[in-house]
Parts: structure tokens; C-alpha cells; sequence
């Protein structure tokens, strides 16, 4: 048996909406393998980004549970999350969010910041950079190190916040809608770029799409409507 | 460590926040220039009370009654206590005092009441420094061109008799003291039961200009023996006391209680701060007031960072969601919004301490350049015989001011901190 990293038991999520609760999430079943792409699909308000959210541990659910390694995330405490998140997830966003005062560099360690005290910091700082550097070359950010996140275009954008995401070396990269700003030629070369990495390190990825052809090209995808999976179309478990 | 970064970053990218640095440097700026004023003022005030002041002094409680008389069972004589007290070894010097109140008139038909002080000149310049305050001659010898005059010499107060027209107009106005006018005097006092009506006349021969207003505008001084010759007495109503040492008060003080054994009870006995008590506690008290009614000034600066750290949170919504997706922590987001409080208080506290040392140390520079400029006079130097303003810068006083500002700010970034915590991350990311 492959290793299950992620697995979703009936986990459902409802919000507040007015007096009513508004259930986005409905009995959603399905496991993820280490080393797998995972594919959601479905159309807008589907609730694809609530449950990224709810794995990523950004969120809770309110029915149900999400296991990460076999443990129950709602047992974690909030400063265990907040170190999963740190050292073992990685997130890439459709809109980057990447933080504008920073440049790209300094982007690409954020994570390493937010880990280490002044102290440790210090130590590690100019190994970390050069580390940052080399990645950020490896994905053609050579020439913008130095430059402020808020000056480059998008596919930069999304390459720096892959390089965030990458630097930590997660166990797993949670995508959500990570070419849904871009034009087709850099979509392709971000999609190669995920393919690439799964291939060369392993690295499990779970992404949110529109896009048909990262779905097909998937080792499993669900699909969700209106906050069910819906079976015909899911090869996932 | 991203948080004391981060907070500097985001500063550094408004340039919103230097009217925020500013309005703390302001605030921290004023306090430390009017904290200084005062306390200088304070300081000079307090020296001049100082000079004026004995050590220590001892008079007879009510002063409608003089030393020399039976107290119970006690016979005091002012002779022998003068000899008993100096024979304590704490006291350097003491000096016999006789005052007395009375009406001042000129050969104008001009009055004024005064506070007739009896001294005697040889030991009186031992236990006060009053002779530095004497504007012709710097001597309490009481003469007057090497002469003894006639009718006998008096000091006079420089403001004695001058009109109290409200504050910066007591301009020399009611008489124009010169060495050799003449005086007379007037008073009265009960002698066997009857009021009695005392008479002399006396001749100018120095002025005293101390600065103290309340001092320079009564004080008429006699020699102790003219004082005695007019009021017809041989006694005195106090003892004045130079130490060898101001920190003996408290020794001195017990002994010369257990000289007057039981009828110490009908006895004054005062460090010179008991006698000058009220008008130090109000400078003092002064200075409190005027310190606390500036911190407001730092207040509606610490409401400033308030308001725009809240903004902040706003405007970063999206920061604090990818911070948490990195893995930031609640209490990580809170600080790094408290950071940025703390930030600009400690710029603007540093900038104020600066501005407002340099502003208080060439305070007289300014005050000329003012002068000069726009004939605008801060400070009308006859009232406290202030030329310059005084000014002290207080170390302690700067610590305090800077601290409670920094905390003052602390406490009022909490609000935009907490409410950054209590953002729900995947609220902030879900948008653009
Ligand atoms: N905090 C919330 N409160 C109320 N409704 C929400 C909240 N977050 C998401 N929703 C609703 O949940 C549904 C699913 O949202 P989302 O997961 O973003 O969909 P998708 O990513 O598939 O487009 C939407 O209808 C959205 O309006
Ligand atoms: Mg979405």
C-alpha cells in the first residue's frame, strides 16, 4: 500500500450565512497518495477553494474529518498548524500574494523568516539567501532578485511564489488556480515546471483548476458541484 | 525575526507614517523643552529662596509676643538661648532677628506696609548671603558714604510700594528708591493693655532686589539695634541659624528642642524648605500640572498611530493571510502590528528627545532671535529677576517622559494588533 498523505472522511464545511448556515462542502470522501498530483475541478463556487483551505489546515471543518499522515487535524493546536504550514505545506496562490514592500528575494525566504528567531536568523541568513538565489535562477528569476515584488508581471509572479513555496522543501504544494491568471505560453511553462518537479523530487501536489488539460493530465482529480464530488467524472478514491 | 523586518518595511513604504513619528516627536519635544523651563525656573527659585534663607530658624509661635518672657515655667531669654543654641556643635553661626510689621511713608504722602526686619549686620551676613542681594553697596553695615546717616540707615525692598498691576507690568511704578530719601515709619503695639503708637524716621541707604517678588516688595531692613530703639524693646522675635552642615537639620533641630525642654511647644522650629514650603510646593506643583497637561499633547499623537495602524490592518489583510499561509501564528501577526507602534513612538521619541534637547539648550539664542525679530519678550525678565530663561535638563525626567510615551503608544496599538490576529486568513486570501 502507497503511502495515503492527505484523506478526507465525509469532511463537510458550512458558513454563517445571514440566519441560515450555508453548506459549501457536503460529505466529501477521497485520499491523496504521497507523490501523486491531485486534481479538483469544478466550476466557480464549487467550494474547490474551501477544501484547499481545509487541507492546508487554514481553515476547519465543521463535519467530519481531514487526516493528514493518518492524524485528525482538528487535534492539532493552532501553533502546530501554523508549523505544518511553515515546514511541510506549501501554498501557491491564483493571485500570487506575494507581499508588494518585499523584493523577490526577500519573497523567496519569507518562510525561513517567519521559522528562525534574530538569532538563528543570522546564522543562517546567507546560506538561505544563497539558496533562494539558486532556485529563483533555476526558474529564470535571475536578473530580479533585487527587484520589488510589486515590478514584475505575472508569470514572474507565480514563478517567485513557486520558488516560496519550493524553498522550505514541503512534503506537499497546495495550488490553487495557479494558471488562472495567466496567458496560455507561461500557463504551459508553470504546468511543465509542477510536472517537472513531481517527477524529479516526488513532491505531491494538489491542485485547484478550470484548467481540462491539468485535470486530464493528473494522477487523480475529483470533481465537485455544488460541494459533492461528483463519482462519474472523479477517478480519485 | 520577520516581524520586526516586515513591521520596518511596511513603515518605510507609507510615507503617511512621519506625520506620525511627528506628532509624537512633537509631543515628546514640547514635554522636554517645558519640563526643562520649569525645572530651571524651579532650581532658580528655589536658589534665590535659598540664598535669602537661614538654615534653620527658630521663633516664638505667635508673633504678637517676643522671646524674653515666662512661657509656663519656662523664662526664656533670648541672650542665653542665642548662646545655648550657638554652643551646639552642629550650628556655625547664629543671629538674633526682630520682626515686625509697619506702615511705610514718604515725604510724599505715600505709603506702603512693610515687614520691619531687625539684624544684626555682623553675625546676619554669616547666617544668610543677604548682603548679595543689596543692589549699591553689597554691605549691611548701614551707612551711607562712610557715614552713619541721620536719621539711621534702612534697606528697602525694591518693590516696596510698587503696584501689583497684574503679571509682567510691577515695573518700579509707586517710588523710586535712592540712597539718602528719607522715611518714616509707623506702628503699633499693645503695652499693658493698651495700643500704643511707634514712630521713627530713617534714611535710605541701600536697596534689596532678590527676584522674590513677595520678598523684595515687604522687606525693610533695620539694624537690630535701630529696630529695638523703635519698636522699644530689648528683645527678639526669631533666631536665625547657619550649620556647619545642611544635612544636621534634623540633629540640630532635636537640640535645640531639648534646650527649650517643655515651652518648646510656644517655639518654631524650621528648616529654611518649612518656611519657604508654600511657595516651593508651588512651583513645584506647577511644573507637575503643566507636564501632565502636555502629555495630552502626546496622547492625541498615540490616537494618531491608533487610527493609522488601523488603517494598516485594513489596507493588509491580504499580508496577514499569506503570513499565516507561510505559517505565521495569531500572536506573530499581533506583534508584528505592535511593532510598527512601537517603531514609529521609539523614532518619534528619539526625534523629540533630540529636537527638544537642542531646543532647550540654545533656548536663549532663540528667545533673542524672537526678540529681535518680532519684539516678542517670552519671558519679562523684572519679575524674577530672570535675564535669561533658566532652563535644567533632567535625565530622569527625559527617561520618564520617553518611557511613558513608548508605553502610551504600546497601549494603543494593541486595538489594530489584536484585530490583525483575529483576522481569519482564509477570509484575507480569498480575494484579490
Ligand atoms: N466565509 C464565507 N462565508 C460565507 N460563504 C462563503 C465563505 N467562504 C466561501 N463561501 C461560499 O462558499 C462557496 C464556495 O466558495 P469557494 O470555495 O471559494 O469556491 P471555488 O473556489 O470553487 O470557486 C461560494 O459560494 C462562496 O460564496
Ligand atoms: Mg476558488
Amino acid at each position: 500500500m502507497s503511502d495515503i498523505i492527505i484523506q478526507a472522511e465525509s469532511t463537510g464545511k458550512e458558513f454563517p450565512s445571514g440566519d441560515r448556515r450555508l453548506a459549501v462542502l457536503k460529505e466529501i470522501s477521497f485520499q491523496i497518495m504521497k507523490g501523486e498530483i491531485f486534481s479538483i475541478v469544478g466550476p466557480s463556487g464549487a467550494g474547490k477553494s474551501t477544501l484547499l483551505h481545509l487541507m492546508g489546515l487554514l481553515d476547519k471543518p465543521t463535519a467530519g474529518k481531514i487526516l493528514f499522515k493518518g492524524q485528525d487535524t482538528a487535534l492539532f493546536s493552532a501553533s502546530q498548524a501554523a508549523l505544518l504550514r511553515n515546514t511541510t505545506f506549501g501554498f501557491v496562490f491564483q493571485f500570487y500574494h506575494l507581499i508588494p514592500e518585499l523584493t523577490v528575494v526577500e519573497n523567496t525566504v519569507l518562510p525561513f523568516m517567519i521559522r528562525h528567531s534574530y538569532f538563528s536568523w543570522m546564522i543562517n541568513k546567507s546560506k538561505l539567501y544563497k539558496r533562494a538565489h539558486s532556485l529563483l535562477e533555476k526558474l529564470g528569476l535571475g536578473e530580479r532578485l533585487k527587484h520589488r515584488a510589486n515590478q514584475l508581471s505575472g508569470g514572474e509572479s507565480q514563478r517567485v511564489a513557486i520558488a516560496r513555496a519550493l524553498i522550505t522543501e514541503p512534503e506537499i504544494i497546495f495550488c490553487d488556480e495557479p494558471t488562472g491568471n495567466l496567458d496560455q505560453a507561461t500557463s504551459r511553462e508553470i504546468q511543465s515546471l509542477i510536472w517537472e518537479m513531481n517527477k524529479d523530487s516526488g513532491l505531491t501536489f494538489v491542485i485547484v483548476t478550470h484548467d481540462e488539460n491539468i485535470a486530464k493530465k493528473a494522477h487523480h482529480m475529483i470533481k465537485l458541484v455544488d460541494g459533492k464530488i461528483v463519482p462519474g467524472e472523479s477517478t480519485a478514491k | 525575526m520577520y516581524k520586526l523586518f516586515l513591521a520596518w518595511r511596511y513603515l518605510l513604504s507609507r510615507k503617511i507614517i512621519f506625520f506620525s513619528i511627528a506628532g509624537i516627536a512633537v509631543g515628546v519635544m514640547v514635554l522636554i523643552i517645558v519640563t526643562s523651563v520649569m525645572g530651571g525656573f524651579v532650581r532658580d527659585v528655589r536658589q534665590k529662596i535659598r540664598g535669602i534663607s537661614s538654615d534653620l530658624s527658630v521663633s516664638v509661635s505667635d508673633e504678637f509676643k517676643t522671646f524674653s518672657r515666662f512661657f509656663g515655667d519656662y523664662k526664656a531669654d533670648s541672650r542665653q538661648l542665642l548662646d545655648e543654641i550657638r554652643a551646639i556643635p552642629y550650628v556655625a553661626y547664629a543671629s538674633p532677628r526682630l520682626e515686625w510689621g509697619a506702615m511705610l511713608s514718604t515725604k510724599d504722602n505715600r505709603g506702603a506696609p512693610v515687614m520691619v526686619i531687625g539684624i544684626e549686620p555682623a553675625t546676619e551676613d554669616k547666617v544668610s548671603n543677604l548682603s548679595e542681594y543689596l543692589v549699591y553697596k553689597r554691605s549691611t553695615d548701614f551707612r551711607l558714604e562712610d557715614k552713619d546717616p541721620e536719621p539711621p540707615g534702612a534697606i528697602v525692598g525694591r518693590y516696596v510700594g510698587a503696584y501689583e498691576l497684574g503679571t509682567g507690568q510691577q515695573e518700579r511704578s509707586a517710588f523710586d528708591w535712592e540712597p539718602g530719601q528719607s522715611i518714616a515709619l509707623t506702628t503699633v503695639m499693645s503695652r499693658d493693655g493698651m495700643l500704643q503708637t511707634q514712630q521713627g524716621e530713617f534714611t535710605i541707604v541701600d536697596e534689596f532686589y532678590s527676584g522674590l517678588f513677595d520678598q523684595d516688595s515687604v522687606a525693610l531692613y533695620l539694624s537690630l539695634k535701630q529696630a529695638q530703639l523703635f519698636l522699644k524693646t530689648e528683645d527678639i522675635t526669631k533666631i536665625t541659624i547657619r550649620l556647619t552642615d545642611y544635612k544636621y537639620a534634623q540633629e540640630a533641630t532635636r537640640r535645640i528642642n531639648e534646650i527649650l525642654g517643655k515651652s518648646v511647644r510656644y517655639f518654631q522650629i524650621k528648616t529654611w524648605e518649612d518656611e519657604k514650603e508654600n511657595i516651593l510646593t508651588a512651583v513645584t506643583v506647577e511644573k507637575r500640572i503643566q507636564a501632565i497637561i502636555l502629555f495630552c499633547v502626546v496622547i492625541v499623537a498615540c490616537f494618531n498611530i491608533l487610527a493609522m495602524l488601523t488603517m494598516r490592518v485594513v489596507e493588509k489583510t491580504k499580508d496577514i493571510g499569506i503570513l499565516s499561509s507561510l505559517g505565521s501564528t495569531r500572536y506573530g501577526i499581533m506583534q508584528l502590528f505592535l511593532y510598527q507602534g512601537l517603531i514609529i513612538s521609539f523614532l518619534g521619541c528619539l526625534f523629540g528627545v533630540v529636537s527638544g534637547y537642542l531646543f532647550t539648550i540654545n533656548l536663549n539664542k532663540i528667545q533673542f532671535l524672537l526678540k529681535s525679530w518680532f519684539g516678542l519678550e517670552v519671558f519679562p525678565p523684572n519679575i524674577y529677576k530672570i535675564g535669561d530663561i533658566p532652563w535644567e535638563i533632567d535625565v530622569p525626567t527625559i527617561i520618564t517622559i520617553t518611557l511613558l510615551t513608548v508605553s502610551m503608544s504600546i497601549i494603543f496599538s494593541i486595538y489594530p494588533a489584536i484585530k490583525a490576529a483575529r483576522m481569519e486568513p482564509v477570509e484575507a486570501l480569498r480575494y484579490e
